[in-house]
This record gives C-alpha cells, structure tokens and sequence, in this order.
C-alpha cells in the first residue's frame, strides 16, 4: 500500500480517537480522581448510543431535545449511582454492583430492541486535503468538539470555583470540609459531569459506529486499555492514548488483517501492563504497592 | 465449666442446628436424585456440583485477596485445553487434562507477578485486559479454536449423565476438602496474612510475593480442572466459556455465599439452581430477564449483606470476643 | 557488633529523610532512638528491614550486608520489627497471627503452634488466643503483636512506638514485659519511643534523631543534659532524674 494510504489510515484513526480519548479521560476521572470502579461505563456509552438512535433516527426528535435527554438520562443515573453503590467505599462491592448493572442494562436492551446492529447511517462527506488523503468530515467535527469539551472540562476544573472544590476534595476530603465545601455535593457535581461525558461520547460514536448491545463492553476494555496505559487519573494522557488506541487498529487492520486487530491489541495492552504498570505518561507509581 | 457431652451443646445453638438440618436435607436429596433418572434435574445438580468447586477454587485465590474478576479465564483454558487436545492432536484425556493445567498455571503465575506490582483498581483492568485477550485470541484464531462457534468434543466421549452426575459430585466434595485442608495448612495462615496485612506478613517472615502466586495457580488449576469437566458435559464449546457472564456467575457464587467459609459456594449454587430452573421454564426469548433477575439479586446481596448467606449461620458474636 | 549502620541516607525525591547516619548495636544492649516526629526514626527503622532501599550508605548485621535483600530474608536472619499501630492481622484469631510469625523458623505445624502457645503464655495472653484481634483492647493488641514477633525467634528486635496509647499501669507492665524479653529471651532491643520514662529507664545507650541527623548518642543521662537535645526536643522543662530511675 502506498504511504498516502498509510497517512490517510493514520489521520482518520487519529480522529476516530479523539472520541476514544473522550470517554477515556472521563472513565479516568471516575476512576482514578473519584476513586469509583464504575464497571457499568462500557453499558452506559452503548445505552446512550441506542437513545441517540431512537430519539433521532425512529421517534424523529430535534436534535437538541435529543441531546438534553441523553445528558439528563446519564447525569441522572450518575446521580442514583452515587446514592447507591458509591456508599458503600468496599471496592469489590462497587465492582459487582456496577458489573450487575452493566448486565441488567446489556440484557435489558437486547431483550427491548434485539440484537441486530443498528446504525444511523449518515451519508458521508469527505474532506480531500490531497488527492489520495482524505478525512471524514463528521470525524473532523467529532475530533474537535471532543478536543473542545475536554478543553472546557479542564479549564472548568482549574478556573471555575466548582472545578478547583471538586479537585480540592478529591485531594483531601477532610480539609476541603472544614474550608466550607459540602463535600457530597461537589462530588455529586463531579460524577454527574463525568457521566454527562459519557452521554456526548455516546451520542458521537452513534454518528460515527454502528452499534450492538455488546459494543459496550468492547468500549469499555478500550478505555482500561487507554487508562491504564496513561496512568490513571491522567486526564490528557488518556486523551492522546485515546487517540493512540484510534490509530493502531487501524493500522493492524491495513497491515495484517482484520483478524489480528484485537488480539494483537490487547498483547499490547498486557505487554504495557508487564512493563510500565502504572501508566507511560505518568512519573509517580502511586499505583505500585510496596507488598 | 461446661460439663454437657458436646453433641448437646451443639444442638443448644439454633443456628448451626438449623444449619445441619439444612444439610442433612440436601445430601438426602443429592443422593436421591440419580434414583429418579430425571435427566432436567440430574443437569441441574450437576451444575451446582461444578459451581461449588468454581467457588471454592475463587475463595482459594481470595484468600490472598485476589479478587479474580475473569475468573471465567481459568475455566475457559481448561475447557479449550481438553478439547483442543483431544480433537485437533487426538491426544489421550490425561494430556488434554494436562494441557489445560498448564495453560492455567502460566497465566496464574503471570497474574501473581502482576498483583505484587499493581493494586486495586489497576490490577482489576489488567485482569479485565488480559481476559480480553484471551478471549479475542479464542474467537480470532479459528484454525486452533474454531472461532466463536467453537468446536465439539469427539462423539466417543459422550459420557452418560448419571456418570457425568457423580463425577461432578466427586469434584464439589473434593474441592470442599481441598478448601479445608488447605486452610488449616501453613499454606492458608500465609495466605490469609498476606491478604490482611503483607507489610506486616513480610516483616514476620512471610515471602509475600510466592504465596500471591501459589494461591494464584491453585485458584487457577482447580477453575481449569472444572473446565476439562465442563468439556465433556456440554460436547460442544465455543469462546462463550470466556466470558463474563461465567465470571459474573462464579463470583456471585463465592461472594453471595461467603468468602471466607467453605460453605459459602455451596449457599451460593442455590442462586445457580434457582437460575438454571428459572431458564428452563421460560421461553428461550425471555432468556436475557433471567440474566436481569440474577443480577438484581447480586447486587442487592452486595449491598445489603456483604458477608455472604453463610454468615447467617454464624452466632452474632462469633466475629468479635464477648466483652469481659 | 550485632548491627552497624554505616552512612545510610534515604532520599524521597527531594526530601532527605536519613542523612549519613552511623549505629551500632552491639549484642544484649537495649538501645533507644527518640527524636521530634518526622525527624526520620521510622525511616531508619524501614530500612532496616528492607521496606525502603537505601540511597546511600550500607546496614550489616552481624558483618553480613542486608542491601538488597527482601524483608522475609531479613526476618529469618534475625531481625524482626513491629508496626506503630498494632493492625495486626484484623480477621484472624490470636493464635493463627502469632502462628504466623512461628512458621518463621518451625516447619510443621505441630510445632508452630506449640511455639505459638508459648509466646502467647510469656506475654500474659493465655486463654484469649481463640479470639479474633477485632476482639482484643489496645493493650492487648499490642502484647500480640509483640507475641507475634517474638515467636520469629529474633536477635534483634526492632519496637517502634509499642507504649504509645497505653495508660501508665499498662505502660509498667509492658516495661516489665519487655524486660523479661531482653533478660529471659536474650534479645537484643532496638526501641523508637515518644515515652520518656520507657527510654531512660530501659536503654543503656540512646541516638537522637532531628531532621534525618544524628545530633546525639550516648547514656541517658549525658543525651538528657546535652543542650541540642533539650532544644530539638526535651524541652527546658524536662527533669530526667524523674524518669531514670524507674
């Protein structure tokens, strides 16, 4: 294949990644600065996917509408779910309760709408920045509002009175308390937000990807692939791992074949883990036990 | 001091009373239903037989704190091993047996390497990673797995069901012992230390990062050896055994049930038996509400009694000393 | 010499928590270590045992380098140390935790546990051995934590804060105790301690630690009446003569 294919592969992965790197930087944020193992992430995304594909494509809503109802629907489900399991703290609990969910959820979907993909199918239009290298415009579109919205998220978190309480009682729960923040509050805030994500990444891969009901799960490795390569709780370095985990797929694909596209994938992913446990982008092992 | 004969005071505590009753009750059943020739329910004992020994094996790696989330890749390896073996290199069922054990071990001492390096919430994605992996490899590389419709054991082995009844009866008592045995072994108090306090398990002698690993293998080769069983109940096998609904299932079975006894996987097949009667009286298009209903209940234990149905059993002040 | 610490420094990233410090245990002493809290006693202690590496700097026991080697291996050597907060092992009974500490030197469990019930006995504990640690008060946590090291069969024992948070009939006792340790058992006693009355009556030489230096050693009585000491950390108030002699 021709090195125009190859940088036309590359570019287009490159942008399919910026979404990646969206659900991942907030798979990380719930993971590594809320302290949840939210094993219900990958079921949520397809969820919101299946809502986007009915509320636009069968039930003919206006796009906004369709948007504040998918934002809401998960800021809501963030909000029960902090009620409920995050309560707890023992962190098995949380894993088989968030894994319970996931299944009713999975289970639940297939069981309404069948399993057969479902797809918006939007016609595509290409952008040609050379006569053999073109990018997909919706991509391009998706690429920059996922880079905006994370853009927004940080400067939400390091500027906004809000952002700086949600790190203050990230870092220190106590202290952040005695300084006058409602600590359940901001944390309420902080996961609402981080599923809200959940919700826009959803409703961006629909524009994108066919789904099924087990798309989820797939979602969901790749953002432990992505994560735990960055390091957890690494926001940015997830969003450019993200963007990594859109490239190298594809290029497995075009090079050897779709066959070898996950396995080979998720060897790297264990080689990562074998190597650099605690993430390439990160230089504190906090995530290294002495014993 | 206490001069009663220790039978009565046994009877004296309700509890255990009841306890025994309970068992008592089962094993009359158990030994009744081969008598009846009841093939739906001769299936069904046998998959609680198979999943109190999936249960034991997850509380043997518990005990070092192993919170084997993919479980399911253990018992998929031994079920591919035997299969594999058994078809594509028409080996005898020892080899096939011993080609899942090994598989086992490898991957077992990989994940107790990785679990003194990682904790927490980073060790359980990289378990989640690398049964991924595993589970790809099985549905990609069709040559040897047969892809995701898998492949079927030789017609030759067909084993009738009573045989299959008792073997998996022999494997759940044999997993019981094996639990006992090893908890009361030098092996289980470093387990069990290792898991509660290992800075202070090290400081005290223990070689910390070997127990991880022993525990890992033994967890692993008994999910295997259940695995090579499971081949020859259901004759034909596809990449489904990786997946997560199994994992889902034994660790209800172990957790629901309780972790730290040995007969919490046996409270905890009950939920396997009520589900495979539940999926058997529904029709095949209802299939994915009782995944709903197991779930619910799942979580609702979780939350509500996180020590499982077995410390019911337990008299209230067994877990601290009474106040003197 | 049972142990020497040559130069050992530890850095954690910037911070200089040991800086060039020099010990010696010689055999049968009972040495103490005091010193303002983050002056790094437990870091010293930590090395020791082989939870942190060192940056610099070597430890021998008994002329034998422990650079390097993993804590366990250290353990069966002949060091063992206990922990500030008396944890201990929170789901297991009494017995099973000192059990654990037995296995360091008797190979079946016969014989572990007898050793077990020994070290259970020496230290006031009989008859509570059933009982999970959830069950045992302060006092008593602390006396099997103690249990559960002795039972390693140690030359050197290493006691970090083990009086702290016992009321003052406890802490006799548990000087009586600990007494009987170094007398009737031979072991050799490396104390870290914020109770003065523990250190001056039991050690016959004393280090002072502030701000990962030594800036004393001696007897009590000559670390007690040196001016950095009084500065760092006695205070002008103190009146040793009150605690020596008990």
């Amino acid at each position: 294949m021709g090195v125009t294919a190859y940088i036309s592969i590359i570019l287009n992965g490159m942008l399919t990644g910026g979404v990646y790197g969206l659900f991942s930087s907030a798979f990380t944020f719930q993971a590594g600065a809320l302290n949840f193992a939210n094993f219900s992430y990958g079921a949520f995304i397809m969820l919101s996917m299946y809502l986007t594909y009915y509320t636009i494509a069968v039930w003919h809503l206006p796009v906004a509408a369709a948007v504040a109802l998918i934002l809401l629907i998960n800021a809501a489900f963030g909000i029960l779910l902090r009620k409920t399991v995050l309560k707890t703290g023992n962190f098995g609990t949380q894993i088989l309760c968030t894994m319970g969910i996931s299944m009713i959820v999975i289970n639940g979907v297939s069981f309404f709408c069948s399993s057969y993909p479902r797809d918006l199918a939007i016609l595509e239009k290409r952008l040609f920045l050379h006569p053999e290298i073109s990018i997909g415009l919706i991509q391009l579109g998706c690429f920059g509002l996922a880079a905006a919205i994370l853009l927004g998220f940080h400067l939400f978190l390091t500027k906004t009175w809000q952002g700086i309480a949600i790190r203050a009682v990230v870092q220190n729960r106590e202290i952040a308390a005695v300084f006058g923040i409602n600590t359940s509050h901001i944390l309420d805030l902080a996961f609402s937000l981080s599923c809200c994500l959940i919700g826009v990444s959803g409703i961006m891969l629909m524009v994108m990807f066919p789904v099924t009901p087990v798309f989820g799960d797939y979602l969901q490795n790749l953002a432990f692939i992505v994560c735990i390569s960055a390091g957890l709780g690494n926001m940015w370095g997830a969003f450019f791992s993200g963007i990594f985990i859109g490239v190298v797929p594809s290029l497995i694909m075009a090079i050897l074949g779709a066959r070898f596209q996950d396995p080979l994938l998720y060897l790297l992913f264990v080689l990562i883990l074998l190597i650099r446990p605690y993430g390439i982008f990160t230089k504190n092992k906090n995530v290294v036990r002495a014993f | 001091m206490n001069l009663q004969p220790k039978a009565l005071a046994f009877v004296r505590e309700p509890r255990k009373l009841i306890g025994a009753i309970l068992l008592l009750s089962a094993v009359i059943l158990i030994l009744y239903i081969p008598v009846t020739k009841n093939r739906r329910l001769m299936t069904i004992g046998i998959m609680a037989f198979m999943y109190i020994a999936l249960g034991e094996s997850w509380n043997i790696g518990a005990m070092t704190g192993l919170f084997s989330i993919a479980h399911s890749a253990f018992f998929g390896l031994g079920v591919y091993g035997i299969t594999i073996t058994l078809t594509r290199f028409q080996g005898p069922v020892i080899a096939g047996i011993l080609a899942g054990l090994i598989l086992n071990i490898i991957l077992a001492v990989i994940i107790g390497g990785i679990s003194s390096k990682l904790s927490g919430l980073y060790f359980t994605m990289a378990l989640i990673g690398l049964s991924a992996t595993i589970y790809s490899l099985s549905v990609q590389w069709v040559s040897l797995t047969g892809g995701s419709s898998g492949i079927s054991m030789p017609r030759a082995y067909l084993l009738p069901k009573r045989t299959l009844y008792f073997i998996a009866l022999g494997i759940a008592v044999l997993s019981m012992i094996f639990y006992v045995f090893l908890r009361r072994s030098k092996a289980g108090t470093c387990f069990v230390t290792t898991r509660e306090n290992p800075s202070l398990a090290a400081a005290l002698g223990s070689n910390v990062p070997f127990w991880r690993i022993l525990s890992t293998v033994l967890s692993a080769s008994m999910a295997g050896l259940c695995g090579s069983f499971y081949a020859f109940h259901l004759m034909s096998n596809n990449s489904e055994v990786f997946s997560g609904a199994y994992s889902l299932k034994i660790m209800m079975v172990s957790i629901v049930g309780g972790i730290n006894s040995v007969w919490g996987p046996v409270l905890g097949c009950l939920l396997i038996i009520m589900d495979e009667y539940i999926r058997g009286s529904m029709p095949s298009g209802l299939a994915p509400l009782s995944v709903v209903i197991y779930a619910l209940i799942l979580i609702l234990m979780a939350l509500v009694k996180p020590a499982g149905l077995a410390s019911f059993f337990e008299k209230p002040g067994d877990r601290h000393a009474a106040k003197n | 010499m049972l142990l020497k610490i040559e130069n050992a420094t530890t850095r954690f990233g910037g911070l200089v928590a040991n800086d060039h410090i020099n010990m010696e245990i010689e055999k049968g002493d009972i040495v103490g270590l005091i010193g303002p809290n983050g002056a790094g006693k437990s870091t010293i202690f930590k090395s020791i045992v082989g939870f942190n590496p060192l940056s610099e700097g070597r430890i021998f026991f008994k002329g034998q380098s422990l650079s390097g080697k993993m804590t366990h291996k250290i353990c069966r050597l002949g060091i063992t140390c206990t922990f500030q907060h008396a944890q201990l092992f929170t789901n297991i009974s009494l017995e099973e935790s000192v059990l654990m500490g037995a296995y360091c030197r008797k190979k079946t469990k016969a014989q572990a546990r007898a050793l077990a019930l020994e070290m259970i006995n020496f230290t006031g504990l009989a008859g509570r051995e059933k009982l999970k640690i959830s069950g045992l008060n302060m006092f008593e946590r602390k006396k099997a934590e103690l249990a559960a090291a002795l039972a390693t069969g140690p030359e050197l024992l290493l006691l970090d804060e083990l009086f702290a948070g016992l009321v003052p009939t406890e802490i006799q006792r548990m000087l009586d105790l600990i007494r009987r340790v170094h007398g009737e058992l031979g072991i050799t006693l490396f104390i870290v301690e914020h109770v003065l009355r523990v250190i001056m009556s039991l050690c016959t030489k004393i280090y002072v630690l502030e701000y990962g230096h030594v800036i004393a050693q001696g007897t009590p009585e000559s670390v007690t009446q040196n001016p950095l000491v009084i500065k760092a950390y006695l205070g002008e108030d103190y009146d040793a003569s009150r605690d020596i002699q008990s």
